[in-house]
């Protein structure tokens, strides 16, 4: 619809915002300054009628993409509302949404490429064109490879899904430069990312990142219990989560919550278990313990699709396979052309009390009556079952010893545990254990406890494939990425594959490069040793699952300028000195790079403190796109440029030109290690990306198109959406088709997690990668009873506190400190503390606080509530202030004073993933005093309030070629 | 990407409304934050003039330089072409006055204002006028290096930082005074790689946080940062490096 009329101008004023965004967000989430902040200001209405047009896209502040109009006015966006199509957010728009029309219209949306011409630490600016910061871009990273080499340019992200990450993977890959960072990644989705594909060859369990939302089929409702652990949902996506989550709680669906925090979510639970932060393993095993003692698992399930029953072999940890016991052994379901991999393996048989052969078929076929937990001797040896090593990790964790650990009370967690294990019902968890070191012990556990009660791929779980292509017609197959490196480099396994075909196809790229006259071994041998070169994937080798780094390698490597030098850092981020830890070692460490290049929507307190030159991008009412960030459930939006202002660009096509012009710099495009790799995602124009949107919506011509963009929405029907049972399709090979993973059957027992850290399999085949002599990398295979290494269990006098965060429903990651709405609800961080703790503290509410920990220290303020138990403090993770303007003293913006992640730790991590600890260590808390700079009246935000409607509308920076 | 005197780019701001929004939002802060509330120590002051020279990698050395330069007063023409011949400073973006008003700033060097006879322009003179006339009095400057510009400078001396760098790990020591020795002639990044694979090397990393070996990036890197090479299109022996490398009885 193109609706244009002539009406009177609109505008929004606070009390209206304000009264949007009580309306759409999250109950229980405003912040301290909500009462009596808001100022009554008259409307303002223009004199004389203006062109009004309605326009349809989707918004882009998280990753929720809820479908909205927006209102122009003369060209000037000037109203959002939501989309009532929109199928789980019904026309709900929450505050982040909303407050796009003054991040767009900021004085702080940079409009022009801008280059440094003052001190690092220093604001001062030179715009300079588009052509002159490419060139000086190129010419710097181009300087760098000369002298150093490619591994002397590091790239990151951030932002999480306000801006596209793909970028920076590809660039990475398209370079050969191995750094990588990314304040989320390790520390968040990363590892159910693995564990999904790890464990069943498909989706995972997260409930913040819309995996997990066969509870919210309103439409042939399978649920009737669902455990929402540590997913503070209505929180990340106010108007669409927590709408679905409303809507599903109204349809009687019982909820369990499990959180140390009194989230939104567990204000409603039918069963709130209020776990001591980080004790979540504890409360896994002592679930698995009631579940198997009280044979309350799918025992079926477990027998003939899950990989409990196989025998383990003790010396390798993994599953004894038929063949090594019984060398003439025939395997009946192996495939006889040699390409797809069914493998058998070895159990403990009931019908004979003997171990057999244990052949791949459909239950009623299977030559075995499987026995899950037992032990059983083969080849001399005594071997468990997969089953057993989680009894065995189980067994100790009765419900009187889960309910001392966990401080939670038993009788709660019985009737939590049975609610969980007697319904259709299954796990939907949070980021927030991808942030400490418990990261693969959570997501393993969490994930296993579904497969054991046979919660997978049917009505009622959440482990289910929502899509219509998750049927298979052969032996389901899956690599670990979409991107093609086993196709392009020869390196990786395509998981469901033989050995042979693997090999074959990963000669078959080798080959490839011959044939252009380029020589494919060395190119292989460059890729592999360009992922072997990430800084920490030696000890976790699971970063390579998305091309990242271990952070505190990283830092250390720019501090001793070891193992090899890094010159210049290309960044597309928000402000890193407060998503991760050591905020002040990494600002040391910045200040050894030779340039710094960022490129964002707004210029942060780390433009301030290193970049050296900003590239500016857009917002996402300038934002055009077909396929980054435009599905929401079953609807696919084209997203339309609403406005565009100055020079804004779109952040994949700068990736791309940048490239263009460093092999130009550098002699050629063979000088990089594929220039080609780049397009895996990013494109040179609009105009070479539109045929390929195009199609994506069936249209023929994109940019007609999107002018009536509310008419092309694409939507998958609900009754094609849910599918159920696919490991039961009988394929091409006459087999069930099972699952994508290495055994074709559930993996709950994560052989994965054996062979990765042990050979950094799948992501090194047809090589290997070592592992440090001092660092043990036999990762654990299943759940496993760990403690953060800063615990509540521990005595410690001087950090008597224990610091956990959250999300709030004002800010997504690290974006929209500069919306001058949103900062008034809650100027600066709440630290939620037990009342009983803060009148020992002399401390009440509202008052301003110091909190510290052994690494750093950091200041908010006192929001008092039962929702945390004594002992425990909560903040709002990657809080920052971003208070700087030319009236400040304080030059950091306020990432040195208000900055929860300068009290973390990245040197203890996590073994698998490298995920770092932003949540669950000692603090101190005392009564303190504002610190200086830090705004927190309405009238100091004054400085972020729109100021560039008057900007006119131009054509987007490489529109066309 | 080469500059000539005169063609300096300091931020004259033709900028739109955003744009000088953005310029305007910190300009003044890092002074505000600088505004001593004493009479800094020495130490202080040294400390300060520390914290510029490793602001940025790539400015380091030319900054250095400048500050050894500047020990005698020198106009800031002499000083514009001063810096042009130094090779690192053809690889920067910022114009020769931007770099040396960031150490005026840092109180690492001093500025003199000089009017059209090439005097200093005293308070004096400007007494009583307006702010635009006073201006126009000023047609140059001159620097001179500070007490604390020349200390934070003789830290970065190369002789005595080449010297600590060759006897800091023993094992290296070998392998840095080979890298100088193989750079008499210039060499490309790739010369070097190749020249260090053939020999074998497989240095262990003081990175305790990587198993990687030392790559031959992080040890040309560490020669140019304490003189001993310097990169001009290619890796060179420095005079430093020559004199470290007879020094330690290699061929020079």
């Amino acid at each position: 619809m193109e609706d244009k009329e002539r009406t009177p101008r609109a505008s929004m004023t606070r009390r209206s915002f304000a009264k949007l965004s009580a309306l759409a967000g999250a109950a229980g989430a405003v912040g301290l300054a909500a009462h009596g902040s808001l100022t009554e200001t008259d409307q303002a209405f223009a004199q004389s009628g203006v062109e009004r047009v309605k326009h349809h896209t989707v918004c882009h502040n998280c990753y929720n993409n809820c479908p909205c109009w927006v209102y122009t006015e003369d060209g000037v966006a000037v109203k959002i509302e939501g989309d009532e199509n929109g199928t789980l957010s019904k026309g709900a728009l929450c505050t982040k949404a909303l407050n796009q029309l003054h991040l767009v219209y900021s004085p702080r949306h940079v409009l022009h490429p801008m280059k440094r011409v003052g001190e690092r630490g220093t604001n001062e600016w030179e715009a300079i064109s588009w052509d002159e910061a490419l060139d000086l871009a190129a010419e710097q990273m181009a300087t760098a490879v000369k002298k150093y080499g490619m591994y002397s340019v590091m790239v990151g992200a951030g932002g999480g899904g306000t801006y596209g990450n793909v970028f920076q993977r590809v660039t990475q890959d398209a370079l050969g430069a191995p750094v990588c960072i990314s304040a989320g990644g390790c520390q968040c989705y990363l590892p159910a990312d693995c564990a999904g594909q790890w464990m069943r060859g498909g989706s995972n369990n997260r409930h913040e990142g819309n995996n997990a939302r066969e509870m919210w089929n309103a439409w042939n409702p399978t649920m009737e219990a669902v455990v929402l652990w540590g997913a503070q949902t209505s929180a990340s996506g106010a108007a669409y989560a927590a709408r679905a989550n409303a809507d599903m709680r109204e349809r009687g669906i019982k909820t369990i919550v499990v959180d140390p925090y009194f989230t939104e979510e567990a204000a409603k639970a039918d069963i709130w278990l209020p776990v001591r932060p980080m004790s979540d393993i504890a409360m896994l095993l002592g679930w698995f313990n009631y579940i198997i003692s009280n044979n309350l698992y799918d025992e079926e399930f477990c027998k003939y699709w899950t990989n409990y029953p196989f025998l383990i072999n003790p010396e390798t940890r993994l599953p004894w396979r038929a063949e090594e016991v019984w060398p003439d052994y025939v395997n009946p379901s192996a495939d006889p052309n040699g390409v797809y991999d069914t493998p058998a393996f070895v159990c403990f048989d009931a019908r004979t009390n003997s171990i057999q052969p244990f052949p791949f078929t459909l239950p009623e076929n299977s030559p075995v009556d499987p026995v899950v937990f037992t032990t059983a001797v083969v080849n001399g040896v005594e071997c468990p079952t997969a089953g057993q090593i989680q009894w065995q990790e189980a067994e100790p964790w009765t419900l009187k010893k889960t309910a001392e650990v966990t401080w939670v009370d038993a009788d709660r967690i019985e009737e939590a545990v049975k609610l969980y294990a007697t319904t259709k019902s299954g796990i939907g968890t949070g980021q927030f254990a991808d942030m400490s070191e418990l990261s693969s012990n959570f997501i393993f556990g969490t994930m296993a406890l579904d497969m054991l009660c046979g919660k997978v791929d049917k009505p009622g779980v959440v482990l289910t494939e929502q899509k219509p292509e998750s049927r298979w017609t052969h032996r389901p197959t899956q690599f670990w990425c979409t991107r093609p490196y086993q196709e392009t480099f020869g390196v990786g396994w395509t998981v469901g594959l033989t050995l042979e075909e693997n090999t074959r196809r990963s000669q078959a790229a080798v080959d490839a490069w011959n044939a252009k006259g380029v020589d494919g071994e060395k190119k292989r041998q460059d890729f592999v040793d360009y992922q072997r070169a990430r800084l920490g994937s030696d000890r976790h080798k699971a970063v390579h699952q998305w091309q990242l780094n271990e952070l505190a390698p990283v830092r250390e490597a720019l501090l001793t300028g070891e193992p090899y030098k890094i010159s210049v850092r290309w960044e597309q981020v928000g402000n890193k000195y407060c998503t991760m830890s050591n905020g002040e070692e990494w600002n040391q460490a910045y200040a050894t790079l030779d340039y710094c290049i960022q490129q964002y929507p707004m210029m942060t307190s780390t433009t301030f403190e290193d970049v050296d030159l900003f590239l500016p991008l857009q917002e996402w009412l300038e934002f055009e796109h077909g396929s980054e960030m435009v599905t929401q459930f079953n609807q696919t939006f084209m997203r339309k440029q609403v406005v565009h202002l100055g020079e804004t660009a779109d952040p994949f096509i700068v990736a791309t030109q940048l490239v263009d012009r460093l092999c130009e710099k550098l002699g050629g495009d063979d000088q990089i290690l594929d220039r080609d790799f780049q397009f895996n995602g990013t494109y040179r124009t609009k105009e070479d990306i539109y045929p390929e949107w195009a199609k994506a919506f069936g249209v023929d011509d994109w940019e007609e198109a999107v002018q009536h963009s509310e008419d092309h929405t694409v939507t998958v029907p609900i009754e094609d959406l849910y599918q159920y049972y696919q490991y039961l399709d009988i394929v091409d090979d006459g087999l069930p088709a099972g699952f994508a993973t290495l055994s074709r059957k559930c993996e709950p027992y994560v052989t994965m997690a054996v062979l990765n850290g042990r050979y950094g399999f799948p992501y090194m085949f047809p090589f290997t990668q070592d592992s440090p002599d001092d660092y043990d990398t036999e990762y654990d295979a299943v759940c496993t009873y760990k403690e953060q290494s800063e615990n509540m269990l521990d005595d410690d006098p001087d950090y008597p506190f224990y610091l956990t965060t959250g999300r709030v429903a004002h800010y997504h990651h690290t974006t929209l400190r500069n919306a001058p709405y949103s900062r008034e609800l809650m100027p600066v961080p709440d630290c939620r503390i037990n009342p009983r703790d803060a009148e020992k503290l002399g401390i009440e509410h509202g008052d301003w606080v110091r909190l510290w920990s052994r690494r750093g220290e950091t200041r908010g303020r006192a929001y008092l509530t039962e929702g945390v138990r004594p002992g425990v403090v909560m903040m709002e993770r990657f809080y920052f202030p971003e208070s700087f303007d030319e009236t400040q003293k304080n030059p950091s913006g306020g990432w040195r004073q208000c900055n929860v992640n300068l009290m973390a730790r990245d040197d203890v991590v996590n073994p698998n993933f490298a995920s770092a600890s932003w949540r669950g260590y000692r603090i101190n808390i005392e009564k303190s005093e504002k610190p200086e700079g830090i705004w927190v009246e309405p009238e100091e935000f004054q400085p972020f309030m729109p100021t560039l409607q008057s900007e006119p509308n131009t054509e987007e920076v490489f529109h066309r070629a | 990407m080469e500059r000539t005197p005169g063609e300096a780019a300091e931020a004259s701001l033709p900028l739109d409304d955003a744009a000088s929004a953005c310029i305007a939002a910190c300009a003044e802060t890092a002074q505000a934050v600088d505004e001593p509330t004493e009479e800094p120590t020495f130490e202080e002051r040294v400390a300060r003039v520390r914290k510029t020279l490793h602001s940025r990698g790539s400015f380091t050395e030319i900054m250095r330089k400048t500050l050894v330069f500047c020990e005698t007063r020198r106009n800031i023409e002499d000083v514009e072409q001063e810096m042009a011949t130094y090779p690192e400073f053809r690889y920067v973006d910022q114009s020769q006055r931007n770099i040396v008003a960031h150490l005026v700033n840092a109180g690492g060097v001093d500025r003199f204002d000089l009017d059209q006879d090439g005097n200093e322009v005293t308070p004096e003179m400007t007494e009583g006028l307006s702010e635009d006339e006073a201006d126009e009095l000023v047609c140059s400057y001159a620097l001179q290096t500070t007490d604390a510009g020349k200390a934070a400078a003789d830290e970065l001396e190369p002789k005595k930082r080449l010297s600590a760098l060759l006897d800091s790990i023993a094992a290296r020591k070998g392998a840095y005074l080979d890298l100088l020795e193989f750079c008499r002639e210039p060499r490309t990044y790739q010369a070097v790689a190749d020249a260090m694979k053939a020999k074998g090397l497989g240095l262990k990393s003081t990175n305790a946080l990587s198993s990687l070996p030392v790559h031959p990036s992080a040890l040309l890197a560490k020669l140019e940062s304490t003189g001993g090479l310097v990169w001009d299109e290619g890796w060179k022996l420095t005079s430093a490096g020559a004199a470290a490398l007879k020094a330690a009885g290699r061929t020079v």
